[in-house]
């Protein structure tokens, strides 16, 4: 496999991302909103509730959870019109017919959506960190940001969420000819997090911790790893042409 | 020397065959057209050439390189061109950026991409719109930009799935001259066409496909056979006796001009004798018979088939 030829599928890819503005707006639309929305409930809360700093830190604890349910449905966004994309542009044919192997394509794809995506989501932790603290600071007495959870999960969750859903998405779409199923399909792979979400909140679940955090985010390369070869072997292209009139 | 073999190749989707058992062969530096209405299996038999879909059964070489050789479908992917019948460019991109992005696609060195997109965009008119976005070009300029992305890593076998089709008349031009200037530098193009008068013009030999090859030879020899060839017989002078006598001979066709009587025979080696003969019997002074070659123009493709039909049956 030669990493060069990936890469120089993905920036193709995000060359047409950049200009598909409307795309780069729903991108950054949901982490930017994330960013400043969360924080502006915890200053409800703290204004208006008068909450303790025990509550104030539960609460941005959780907070930090739902980057992780979104570094599995925002790629989605975008990975599903990956494959199903060049189906439509019809360009398909003629990148199959390049001397590229399964797996270059593969990863080009997935490097091309992981890449926009993670920006994006970064951006959006950005903005949650410095609004958190800027509203916390005064109760807590301290800034509660940036610290180790979070650090796991933004830097190894987070992205490693992403490659699962990526990893879903892609596979996905090179078997489905609408961006819209290959959407609707790959927001199954979002179930198990809501789970776990719903378990964390019973307090089945403790995804305060690192080590559970840790636990996830193993699970989530291996099933992106797991899923990429599944991809690999089921990556047929003839089906991919000829299943597309 | 065989630049492509092709022996028994087969397709089958389902029940339906899509390519019959064609067996045939191109020389290298050859242009070989692939004649067919649509439906035919043009698209198909490239497709397998080109190893974007499997065989049922047969096989072809490319050059050394076997299809059925699943280690050589990288290096063949290398060595061909394709015109797709479907342009499939990057609309969002410019023409420059989707002939770059192929260019690293196929492996070329940088320099050889970029003289080889200048050269191209130039030769088909568009090097002054090479940084306008695809997505504003006229199916004619799209689909010279697929050419030049055929071109770009400087094949030595090129195959052109319909490349004309459905373009205004000029753009058709600039297409046809860049095939046949491609010819003159020694490639080897394998060209599919549902227009006979294309075929002719660009073509060294032609196969006649509907999902079998119906017949393969030299351009040359089809439009022996099958352009329509008119006997000329000039007269010392002309009479309804000498029309009737022709007439009576069941000719195609029959125009007359001054004291000339052009005929249009089935067969005019077979036919011509009987004519003069009834003519000299009507009183007619011959005075010369010529045989005047039509171009296949104006032929349609099931003028072809009815006729090779025709003659099987014989
Ligand atoms: N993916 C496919 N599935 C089923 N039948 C197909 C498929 N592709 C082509 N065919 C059939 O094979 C025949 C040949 O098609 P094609 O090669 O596209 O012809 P042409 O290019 O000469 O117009 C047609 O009858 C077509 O319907
Ligand atoms: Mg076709």
């Amino acid at each position: 496999m030669r990493l060069w030829k990936s890469w120089a599928l993905a920036r193709k890819d995000m060359k047409i991302l950049r200009r598909r503005k409307s795309l780069v707006g729903g991108l950054l639309v949901i982490p930017v909103l994330l960013g400043i929305g969360l924080p502006a409930i915890l200053e409800y809360v703290i204004t208006k509730k008068g909450a303790q700093s025990s509550v104030v830190v539960d609460l941005l604890g959780a907070f930090a959870y739902f980057f992780v349910l979104l570094s599995v449905v925002l790629p989605l966004y975008i990975s599903s019109y990956s494959i199903v994309g060049e189906k439509l542009e019809r360009s398909i044919e003629p990148l199959l017919a390049t001397p590229t192997s399964d797996e270059e394509i593969l990863l080009g794809k997935y490097i091309g959506v992981f890449i926009p995506v993670l920006i994006a989501i970064w951006l959006g932790t950005a903005i949650f960190m410095i609004m958190a603290d800027a509203f916390s600071s005064a109760s807590l007495g301290y800034y509660y940001y940036p610290n180790q959870s979070f650090g796991i999960i933004v830097l190894i969750a987070v992205p490693l969420a992403c490659l699962y859903a990526i990893s879903f998405s892609v596979f996905v779409s090179a078997k489905v000819n609408s961006a819209q199923t290959a959407y609707q399909l790959g927001v199954l792979t979002a179930v198990p997090f809501f789970i776990l979400y719903v378990l964390g909140e019973l307090g089945i679940v403790s995804l305060v911790s690192d080590l559970n955090i840790l636990i996830i985010s193993a699970a989530l390369l291996v099933m992106a790893v797991v899923m990429f070869f599944i991809s690999r072997a089921t990556f047929k292209r003839e089906e991919i042409l000829t299943s597309w009139k | 020397m065989p630049m492509i073999e092709v022996s028994g190749l087969t397709k089958k989707f389902g029940q339906i065959t899509a390519v019959d058992s064609l067996t045939f062969s191109v020389d290298e530096g050859e242009v070989f057209g692939l004649l067919g209405p649509n439906g035919a299996g043009k698209t198909t038999t490239v497709r397998m050439l080109c190893c974007l879909i499997s065989r049922t059964s047969g096989t072809a070489k490319l050059g050394d390189l076997d299809i059925s050789h699943r280690s050589e479908t990288m290096k063949i992917r290398k060595m061909i061109g394709i015109v797709h019948d479907n342009v499939g460019l990057y609309e969002t991109l410019t023409a420059y950026e989707n002939l770059e992005f192929y260019g690293q696609m196929y492996e070329a060195p940088r320099d050889l991409v970029k003289g080889n997109i200048k050269e191209y965009l130039e030769m088909l008119d568009l090097w002054d719109q090479r940084d306008r976005r695809v997505v504003s070009f006229s199916k004619g300029m799209k689909q010279k930009v697929a050419v030049a992305r055929a071109l770009i890593h400087d094949p030595q076998i090129l195959f052109f799935d319909e490349p004309t089709a459905n373009l205004d008349p000029e753009a058709s031009k600039v297409i046809r001259d860049l095939i046949l200037k491609l010819k003159g530098e020694g490639r080897t193009i394998f060209l599919n066409t549902h227009n006979l008068d294309e075929a002719q013009r660009t073509c060294d030999r032609i196969g006649i496909l509907k999902t079998k090859l119906i017949a393969v030879d030299t351009t040359k020899n089809l439009e022996n056979a099958f352009a329509r060839k008119v006997t000329a017989i000039v007269l010392a002078s002309l009479n309804d006796s000498i029309l009737n006598a022709v007439e009576s001979r069941n000719p195609k066709r029959v125009t007359v001009e001054g004291n000339t009587i052009r005929i249009e025979l089935e067969d005019p080696d077979r036919d011509t004798p009987s004519v003069v003969s009834a003519i000299s019997g009507a009183g007619g002074q011959i005075k010369s018979v010529k045989e005047e070659g039509v171009s296949l123009e104006g032929v349609s493709l099931e003028d072809v088939y009815l006729s090779i039909m025709r003659r099987g049956q014989n």
